[in-house]
């Protein structure tokens, strides 16, 4: 199997295959799996290496004596500024994917590096927000900002600087006014965004989100997802988003990388072609529902 | 209790972020816990009056003294010893909460390092384990005349039934509390970069404060159940002692008066680790 299929083997005529770009990035290869879907190639800043590189990556989880393969071969490569969506049904194996990024789960063969340097343990360059907020109940939203900082025991900056730091950041997240609230006093979206500012306090070289709205009522989940792409575009993160949501994953992501089952893998990334910025709106639009359709095929397609 | 409704409610109208306004909510809730202790006044009052009444109509002294005579006894024996070569009341209540205090520190302390323990070491949880859960539901009192026959009549065997009484609810509460701090709270400190130790410390001991504190809570609720028992079976001094004395002598007013002291320094005490709760655990505020 080839590194990155970024074909899918769906509807529509095969498309000039992914001859070139090899292990060092999804590049600007892809076929138009649908009529009138036009093919935009990723965003290519930072050339050489991507940012973050997985390269045959295996899992094997042993319980009770018996082994479990959840990963097999699994390769991901994501460009400094990209935002890229891991897609795919419930216990495939993205979430562990993501903790395997994050550090906080081993791995048994390939290798994980992350803006150079090979994946070791976990570590603050790579900021993680799971699906429950997290937050530290006893803690203000000020204070669960400056946990990293303070947790680090960063001293490049005074007590002052660092506290005006994390209130710039609480009001980027919209938070403006509650950094001396509780988390039990926010709304749940409210704790989303205060994990958010946590994380981003750290300055991480990428963002890894775990199902993060998951839990949220559509609404409120909406409304994040209008956050996340302001946010987004404002700051160009690098983001790995796992999600089990064809919409969330076309709507947000510039990569849609569709995961397999048992031992899973990645089977198809597929490049959406829709610009930025994106609002709500695009959901409605031609090449979203174009987009949505190749992906839906890929994912039950096989 | 109130304040888990509060939390609920917050989460659910996420429609209405914009207009949440937590100050507002804060005194809104300082404005109802106002209001509830102004009921649980008029509470006591009540039950003040009942008594009052049914003390009037029945009028036998040595049945069920008024709530004047007893409030009158009250404040002659708190500095006058009974019996008379004995200790004032002041001393019995100091001497009965010093052998608490005492029994209850040891106990919660030794309870918090043996949770944690088997929080820690799977071998010891299973090890320790069933003996926590032979010997919980056995009443501490049942060891008195064990503990007599071990330490005399001092002060060491009434400590002592403190300690056996606290130890097993402490060991129960910490490791309950331990077990239940999420594992992701965990893994989210150490994606922010605290190391291991650091984790530990602010996030795994931190998050379980609130369920043993609430732990010591009951811990302290039995503590005087076992410490009157003792003091009334093996003991010239405590509270015990006082009520089982006046008992003997038919002085009902001062009964009341060793029973009220207890409720007082049982709601005092009990006050000071609600303290401790509201700082731990800032939803309870």
């Amino acid at each position: 199997m080839q590194s990155l299929v970024t074909a899918p083997s769906g509807p529509g005529p095969s498309g000039p295959g992914p001859s070139g770009p090899g292990p060092s990035g999804p590049g600007p290869s892809g076929p138009g799996p649908e009529a009138g879907v036009e093919v935009r190639p990723g965003p290519e800043l930072g050339p050489g290496a991507p940012l973050v590189s997985v390269q045959g990556v295996a899992k094997v989880f042993r319980r009770h004596g018996r082994a479990i393969k959840a990963l097999a071969d699994v390769n991901l490569s994501v460009n400094e500024g990209e935002f890229v969506c891991l897609l795919g049904p419930s216990g495939c194996g993205k979430s562990t994917l993501l903790n395997i990024i994050a550090g906080i789960l081993p791995y048994e063969d390939g290798r994980v590096v992350v803006n150079g340097a090979p994946v070791r343990g976990p570590g603050p360059d790579r900021g993680m927000l799971f699906q429950s907020p997290m937050l530290f109940s006893w803690l203000t939203t000020r204070d669960n900002v400056l946990f990293g900082p303070r947790a680090r025991h960063q001293r490049d900056l005074s007590r002052a600087q660092l506290r005006q730091q994390a209130d710039v950041i609480i009001e980027t997240v919209g938070l403006a006014g509650f950094a001396d609230a509780y988390p039990h006093e926010l709304s749940g979206g409210m704790r989303h965004r205060a994990a958010f500012a946590r994380a981003l306090i750290n300055h991480p070289a990428v963002l890894l989100m775990d199902e993060p709205f998951g839990a949220l009522d559509s609404l409120t989940r909406s409304r994040m997802h209008e956050f996340l792409l302001e946010l987004w575009g404002a700051h160009r993160m690098t983001i790995i988003f796992v999600t089990h949501d064809i919409d969330e994953a076309v709507l947000l992501g510039d990569r849609v990388c569709v995961m397999g089952n048992r031992p899973a893998s990645v089977v198809a990334e597929i490049d959406v072609p829709l610009g930025r910025p994106r609002h709500y709106e695009d959901l409605e639009t031609e090449t979203f529902l174009a987009t949505k359709r190749t992906v839906r095929a890929v994912l039950h397609g096989r | 209790m109130l304040s888990v409704l509060v939390e609920d409610r917050s989460g659910d109208i996420d429609d209405a972020e914009d207009q949440l306004d937590f100050t507002a909510e804060r005194r809104a809730r300082r404005r109802r816990r106002a209001r509830h202790l102004a009921m649980s006044a008029a509470g006591l009052a009540l039950a003040a009056a009942l008594w009052e009444i049914a003390a009037l109509i029945i009028n036998d002294a040595t049945f069920l003294p008024t709530v004047q005579a007893t409030v009158s006894t009250f404040f002659q024996y708190i500095g006058q010893p009974y019996p008379t070569e004995s200790d004032p009341l002041w001393q019995d209540v100091l001497v009965s909460t010093e052998r608490i205090l005492i029994g209850f520190s040891i106990g919660s302390a030794a309870g918090v390092a043996i949770g944690s323990l088997m929080h820690a070491v799977r071998p010891v949880r299973y090890l320790v384990d069933p003996i926590i859960e032979v010997t919980r539901p056995l009443p501490p009192l049942a060891f008195i005349p064990l503990f007599i026959e071990w330490f005399g009549i001092g002060e060491m065997p009434k400590v002592v039934l403190i300690f056996v009484g606290v130890l097993p609810i402490m060991v129960i509460a910490t490791l309950a509390a331990l077990d239940s701090v999420p594992m992701e709270l965990e893994l989210c400190a150490r994606t922010l970069g605290a190391s291991r130790r650091y984790t530990l410390s602010h996030v795994q001991v931190r998050a379980a404060i609130p369920g043993i504190v609430t732990g010591m809570r009951i811990a302290m609720a039995g503590s005087w159940t076992s410490i009157v028992a003792a003091e009334m079976i093996a003991a010239t001094s405590g509270v015990g002692y006082l009520i089982l004395q006046a008992g003997n002598y038919l002085r009902t007013s001062l009964v009341f008066c060793g029973i009220i002291s207890i409720g007082i320094m049982g709601l005092l005490l009990d006050a000071c680790l609600r303290l401790l709760l509201r700082w731990a655990d800032p939803a309870r505020r």
